[in-house]
């Protein structure tokens, strides 16, 4: 052996060169724990994996403990060329040829044991690409980096590594596995690869492990140094790696493209393209300027008649024409802080007309329309040659733009355009009568004794079936009867004025019939027809004949839908023919009289008076089982049923009976077209006994004078707060009721001394103002929304806020109201539900009995739940679905704890219960509301009375008129644990005691309950919601009956104290208190609504009775 | 059967006829040249092709202008959409009840999936576990049973189709007998004018009754032909490593290899030991389909189509192109 073996003791270990060595060294760094830093000798066999260990110091006696520890020890005999092995346990000898063997020394075991190969391709957390600087390596490498994106990889240079001047490492956290092997595989770029995996400061070429790595961890983190061992366990000491000066990947990168090089120089552009401007969608605003032909501007009298001579006055008309025909240019002026009339404008004449372009003062664009693609103003002024005219409108039809330029332009108020206005407008009409019959004594006239025979023949007659024939014969003959008579004596003795006479009193008797409701009699409503037929009064003789087609069904007389067809035809003032009918069902807009000569066209089409083509038929009828249709209900059915009947579809049949008795469940009769004029009047006539007093617009402003007088006692102080708001609320009052000159004085002063109020008061003066304006201009609730937003936008200091929306929030008038339409408050999965509901009525069962199954919601999302369910399966107008509901809310009404939920809850039962007519569900509900009332657990009255009120409301609209009388005598006895509580209830006991007709004990309750409000003392708001809820029910009361109870709340209103911080701004209860007694003292409508209602209700189980009646005989139940 | 002999003077002309064949087809749609060179490749080494994509992407179109581009019809072709409620019957043909009288369990094979040559099965992974156990069989071993005798079927080329791979235990073994699965996309995007100009000629083809792509350039037998002289050559030198020396370049394995190990470490797609042995064949197939000799890097392009999820498709096919774009770089 040559000397270079020396150092070789007499024994070795033998290693296998795999994980199993790790115990080899463990072993021995336990047992003889100094060996470790001892010089060892590896011999390497070339050929294979295995080696040996060799330390001088390994005696025969260590070399047996170790053996008997399980480690493999050869002896070791030095031969020429070769190595004999021989294991202690073994006779075999193992021979290794010195060729064969690479020999390693080491001042340390670690730096003598070779590393060994780990199986497969590991992935490493980090790892070091080393390669020599001048070679084909780094380029490589960069260039796959660079492709594969790793811009991450950091660079280093380091001097000496195994001897090379110059190494490039290439430092990568979590390098791709394909990297790692290419650098492997390919011996051609010289790049090994060093990893880590634990942040260490030893790294190992890839793919092999060191045994003793751990080991000498520490001793070169302390040493601040980073040990590199490669695939032959070479080592090599190196600065730690922190310590390198490293740089980025794109500083070690000269990138190279091989192109051409193109230089481009700046030119001076001149050229001009064509674009095209058009119009698109944009926001919708409000417009300001309409075009109209002279056609469109006769169609303004419908709105001229419903409009204020304020509203008029911002309305200004020029002439224009274009030398062939002539426009008009109509323009509303618009003024700061006064509600437009533009909407309602747009709505009359069916246009959408323009709006002015921001930025240019005389261009207008069609109205939701704006102008693409944006071009400079300049540009826009040249191209349309704004300046040359004193208005350009880009108009638009289907050829696309159109330039309409205007030069001089010279506008005339519209109410100079106005000579003569005719209107038969009811409620103006109404109010004429009113005024008319109210105003005057009574009169009475004395009639001459000569009278012909009567021209009516008595009711035995009446109800035979031959009426027709009698009523025509009679009307052939009139003209024989007349007689030539001259003198003075001859106008009294006309026999035509006697006739007239005779008609009207036969009329005015079964008015008076028919008005108290419920008149099912067809022969009743037909001869009603008949006379004021004969009288000329053509809307009410549509009313009856509608009426009485109705309730005869199919049994009709051959002549009464002819007759229908006639006197509509005559209210509309066109003729009866098919062409008119068809032209009518191809418009895209009628009104509600085109749409009663329409029903009754198509009604006479399908009884065969009238060819009308079948196709048009069938496009009309759907239209009539839309409850949005203006027209009667009772009209509605009839063609729907004709129809169906006709064609003998059950189906048909029982959707429109779905319909038409949802829309009736959901919305009611209308007022407007199931209410014939003459009933109103009745109504108005019965309600006038002479105690009473006259009931009219003018006797609610005197009660109201009277109220203010009171208020005001000796006159308002100049700069008092409370006088301010006094003057802003009796302003609103007089407002509503149309006496706007009052209301300007009144409001005048404060207007004047605005700026010297506190902030908070200005803002709520402005308010009040603003609310003025929008009664006196009928705005609806979007417009006031709005309207509070613009005021409110510009106040920041949320003090000021603060008391502003105190006060704004409990006011009646000041406040937004919130869409009821979907219950805003309940989470997004029962919205869902909803939505659900809405979209299919035949699930509103089945998702509502998820809902309160489902243990997810609170009570009161599942009261929310049942009264939206119940809504919507009343608007189905299906019984079975409306049972269907009302098993499921019934059902899961103990589901709901809180006593308040589950009585509104109760309350929507009861709704549908009584539609149902399910006196016992009722008479349960009932008694089951009584026991919430009286549960100890009600926790505040105001849960209660959201039962109450629907459930009266129901119970009344339906019939159940001793339901809700029992309902009342129950709720008389009840106690809440607060006097506000007993008051708010007596008190909405006492509404409905009123609205049920029974007057005197109203009186008795609602003077019990103001007497005690006005006793009542310790609780200030308690106090005031009392007092606001006897208020409220008054306006249920005649004017007259109202205004002395006013009277005396008036008397204490100083009493009307609060303790709040907003206090020093304002009294929120004494103006609140006030703001109550004005709006029930100027409600003119709430009364008359009542006893309209009441008529209505009878109506609606009429007419109820009649459709289920007409569908069972079709579908056969 | 063609002996090696026989096809050697004439394996030129059929692999140019096949690779025309596949141009000419191109011809008639619109963005998918991939999807028509990857159906080429496995029915020339009968293979099954899996098309994975949503409804609309000429995944039905291709197979059937394809079997009709080799001239067969009637009983041939195959073509079956697959539901929960399939039943065997409907796709290994009715029990015959003749014989189900005398005991015997026999099908009426006559125009079903048996007896076809070239099928084409929709939505395959929503059938039934009968279903995919009959056709895991078929797929395997080629055969069927028949009164519990097993039977050969004339099955060679196999296309499915599906909007989702399951990921379900019991469906993961059908879904990797396809090594190949494509992703059929919406080619709207890149291709909206072409898309419709083809569309409506396909419409007038479809209304006047008239076939172009029915005149193929390359016959059934062709790919029959040029299968049997892949497995020839495979078994030509009945040594281990003999078919890898000679026509796999070392460099191109180990590129190979390096591929199909990073996609399993760095993006856990499984390549079954199976799997793997298939890639090997269909690369040299390809290999040979296009250039007639040894495999070339851009063979493994093949590599991109290993991924065996849907969400593994795209990535696949990116990451295998990012690599192979590296390979050529260096």
């Amino acid at each position: 052996m040559p000397a270079e073996e020396s150092g070789v003791g007499r024994f070795g270990l033998l290693l296998t060169g795999d994980p199993r060595d790790q115990a080899v060294v463990a072993v021995v760094r336990e047992t003889y724990p100094s060996w470790l830093q001892q010089p060892w000798v590896s011999m390497v066999l070339r050929t294979g994996r295995g080696s040996v260990l060799s330390l001088p110091a390994l005696s025969p006696r260590a070399a047996s403990n170790l053996a008997a520890k399980g480690l493999r020890v050869v002896a070791i005999e030095r031969r020429p060329g070769e190595l004999l092995l021989q294991a202690s346990d073994d006779e075999q000898v193992t021979r290794w040829s010195q060729a064969n063997i690479a020999i390693y020394r080491g001042p340390t075991l670690a730096e003598v044991i070779r590393p060994w190969k780990v199986a497969g391709d590991p992935p490493v957390g980090e790892a070091v690409f080393v390669m020599a600087g001048e070679g084909a390596g780094p380029r490589a490498l960069l260039e796959r980096l660079l492709l594969l994106g790793r811009e991450d990889a950091r660079i280093a240079e380091l001097g000496t590594y195994v001897g090379a001047p110059t190494h490039i490492f290439i430092r990568l956290k979590d390098p791709p596995l394909y990297l790692l092997m290419r650098a492997r595989d390919t011996a051609a770029e010289q790049t090994r690869v060093f990893v880590r995996n634990d942040n260490g400061p030893v790294w190992m070429e890839w793919g092999y492990q060191h045994p003793l790595a751990p080991a000498v961890a520490a001793s070169a983190t302390a040493a601040q140094r980073s040990v590199w061992i490669d695939r032959d366990g070479r080592w090599q000491l190196l600065p730690a790696v922190g310590q390198w000066q490293m740089r980025s990947l794109f500083d070690a990168v000269a990138p190279e493209l091989d192109a051409s090089r193109q230089t481009l120089e700046m030119d001076a552009g001149t050229s001009r393209f064509e674009i095209r401007l058009n119009l698109s969608p944009g926001p919708a605003g409000e417009a300001e300027l309409w075009l109209l032909t002279p056609e469109q501007l006769y169609d303004l009298e419908a709105f001229i008649e419903a409009s204020t001579s304020e509203e008029l006055g911002r309305l200004t008309v020029a002439r224009l024409h274009n030398g062939q025909e002539v426009v008009y240019l109509l323009r509303e002026r618009v003024r700061p802080g006064v509600a437009r009339v533009a909407a309602r404008l747009c709505e009359y004449l069916g246009m959408h007309g323009y709006t002015r372009v921001a930025g240019a003062d005389n261009l207008y664009l069609p109205n939701g329309r704006r102008l693409v693609p944006m071009i400079r103003r300049d540009d826009l002024r040249d191209l349309l040659q704004l300046d040359a005219y004193s208005l350009v409108i880009l108009a638009e039809d289907r050829d696309g733009p159109r330039i309409v330029s205007v030069g001089e332009v010279e506008e005339a108020p519209l109410l100079t355009w106005i000579d003569y206005v005719a209107t038969d407008r009811r409620v103006v009409l109404d109010r004429m009568l009113e005024a008319t019959v109210f105003s005057f004594p009574e009169v009475t006239i004395e009639w001459p004794k000569k009278v012909t025979a009567p021209i009516r023949p008595p009711s035995a007659t009446r109800a035979g079936p031959k009426r027709r024939r009698t009523r025509r014969a009679q009307v052939e003959h009139e003209p024989e009867q007349e007689q030539v008579v001259e003198g003075d004596e001859a106008i009294e003795q006309t026999p035509a004025a006697v006739r007239l006479r005779q008609l009207r009193e036969q009329a005015r008797s079964l008015e008076t019939t028919i008005a108290e409701g419920g008149v099912d009699d067809p022969t009743l409503w037909g001869d009603l027809g008949y006379l004021k037929r004969e009288l000329s009064e053509f809307d009410e003789a549509v009313s009856c004949q509608v009426a009485e087609v109705f309730y005869a069904g199919a049994n009709r007389p051959l002549e009464s839908v002819p007759e229908l067809l006639s006197v509509s035809a005559k209210v509309l003032g066109a003729p009866v023919s098919s062409e008119r009918v068809s032209e009518l069902a191809v418009r895209d807009k009628r009104t509600p009289d085109e749409l009663v000569y329409l029903g009754a066209g198509v009604l006479a089409a399908l009884e065969g008076h009238l060819a009308v083509p079948d196709d048009i038929v069938q496009l009309v009828v759907p239209s009539f089982a839309d409850p949005r249709t203006p027209v009667p209900r009772r009209l509605a059915w009839s063609v729907l049923e004709a129809f169906y009947r006709r064609s003998g579809d059950r189906l048909g049949m029982t959707r429109a009976k779905e319909a038409i008795v949802g829309g009736i469940n959901h919305r009611g009769l209308s007022e407007l077209h199931d209410l014939p004029r003459f009933v109103r009047y009745a109504l108005a006539l019965a309600d006038t006994p002479g105690e009473s007093g006259p009931r009219s617009v003018r006797n609610y402003v005197t009660a109201l004078e009277s109220l203010l007088s009171a208020v005001e006692g000796p006159g308002f102080e100049e700069l008092d707060v409370f006088a301010c708001y006094a003057r802003l609320i009796f302003a609103v009052g007089f407002m509503r009721l149309g006496e706007k000159k009052t209301a300007t004085e009144l409001v005048a002063p404060v207007e004047f001394e605005l700026d010297v109020h506190e902030r908070p008061n200005q803002v709520l003066y402005r308010l009040f103002l603003a609310r003025i304006a929008h009664e006196g201009a009928g705005g609806s609730a979007q417009a006031w929304e709005r309207e509070v937003e613009k005021i409110l936008k510009p106040v920041r200091e949320p003090r000021v806020l603060r008391a502003i929306h105190w006060l704004r929030k409990r006011s009646l008038w000041l406040q937004v109201p919130s869409d009821l339409e979907t219950p805003p408050r309940v989470r997004s999965g029962l919205t869902r539900i909803f939505e659900r509901m809405q979209k299919k009525a035949g699930d509103i069962a089945g998702a509502l009995a998820g809902v309160l199954q489902a243990r997810a919601f609170y009570d009161y999302e599942l009261a929310e739940a049942i009264a939206y369910a119940t809504s919507r399966a009343l608007k189905s107008g299906s019984e079975a679905i409306i049972r269907d509901v009302l098993g499921v809310s019934l059902a899961g009404l103990d589901s709901i704890e809180i006593v308040g939920h589950q009585a509104e809850a109760v309350g929507s039962c009861l709704r549908a219960a009584s539609l149902l007519s399910d006196e016992i569900s009722v008479e349960r509900l009932l008694g089951r509301l009584i026991d919430l009332a009286g549960s100890r657990h009600l926790g505040s009255v105001r849960d209660l009375l959201k039962a109450v009120h629907p459930a009266l409301k129901a119970l009344r609209r339906f019939g159940e008129v001793a339901s809700a009388e029992q309902l009342l005598d129950a709720l008389e006895g009840v106690k809440t644990y607060s006097e506000s509580g007993d008051l708010q209830l007596l008190a909405a006991t006492a509404a409905g005691r009123m609205q049920l007709g029974d007057g005197r004990r109203a009186d008795t309750l609602v003077d019990t309950t103001i007497a005690r409000v006005l006793a009542y003392r310790n609780d200030y708001v308690g106090r005031y919601e009392a007092a606001a809820a006897v208020i409220n029910v008054l306006r249920h009361w005649p004017g007259v009956a109202r205004h002395p109870r006013c009277i005396r709340f008036v008397d204490q209103l100083t009493s009307f104290r609060d303790t709040f911080t907003t206090g020093r701004y304002y009294e929120t209860h004494r103006v609140l208190v006030l703001e109550h007694l004005v709006d029930s003292v100027g409600d003119s409508e709430t009364r008359q609504s009542d006893q309209v209602q009441a008529y209505l209700d009878i109506e609606e189980h009429a007419l109820r009775r009649r459709i289920i009646a007409d569908w069972n005989q079709l579908c056969g139940r | 059967m063609w002996t090696l002999d026989e096809l050697e003077s004439e394996i030129d002309d059929v692999r140019a006829r096949i690779l025309t064949h596949g141009r000419d087809l191109k011809e008639y749609f619109v963005g998918r040249d991939t999807e028509i060179d990857l159906a080429i490749l496995c029915a020339a080494a009968q293979e099954p092709l899996l098309m994975v994509g949503p409804p609309g992407t000429a995944k039905s179109d291709l197979v059937v202008k394809f079997s009709e581009s080799l001239g067969l019809g009637g009983d041939d072709y195959f073509e079956y959409m697959l539901t929960k409620f399939t039943e065997p019957s409907e796709i290994l043909g009715p029990i015959d009840i003749d014989l189900l009288k005398k005991g015997r369990y026999v099908r009426r094979t006559a125009g079903m999936l048996p007896t076809a040559r070239v099928a084409f099965l929709d939505e395959i992974f929503k059938s039934n576990s009968a279903i995919l156990n009959t056709l895991l069989t078929i797929l395997n071993e080629r055969k069927f049973y028949q009164d519990g005798k097993p039977e050969k079927v004339n099955l060679m080329m196999l296309f499915a189709a599906t909007n989702e791979i399951p990921e379900q235990t019991e469906l993961e073994a059908m879904a990797d007998r396809f090594v190949i699965k494509v992703e059929t996309n919406p080619v709207k995007d890149n291709h909206f004018a072409e898309l419709v100009d083809a569309g409506i000629m396909n419409e007038a083809y479809k209304a006047t009754g008239r076939k172009p792509w029915a005149r193929g350039s390359a016959s059934f037998d062709d790919f029959l032909k040029f299968k049997r002289f892949m497995d020839l050559t495979f078994g030509l030198e009945l040594t281990p490593g003999a078919d890898r020396a000679r026509w796999f370049p070392r460099s191109v394995f180990a590129e190979m290899r390096r591929i199909v190990r990073a996609l399993e470490t760095e993006d856990k797609v499984f390549v079954s030991d199976r799997k793997l042995v298939k890639l090997y064949k269909l690369i040299r197939i390809r290999a040979f389909l296009h250039h007639g000799g040894a495999v070339e890097t851009s063979d493994l392009e093949l590599l991109a189509y290993v991924g065996n999820h849907r969400h593994e498709l795209s990535v696949v096919s990116e990451k295998v192109h990012a690599l192979l774009g590296l390979s050529r770089a260096g």
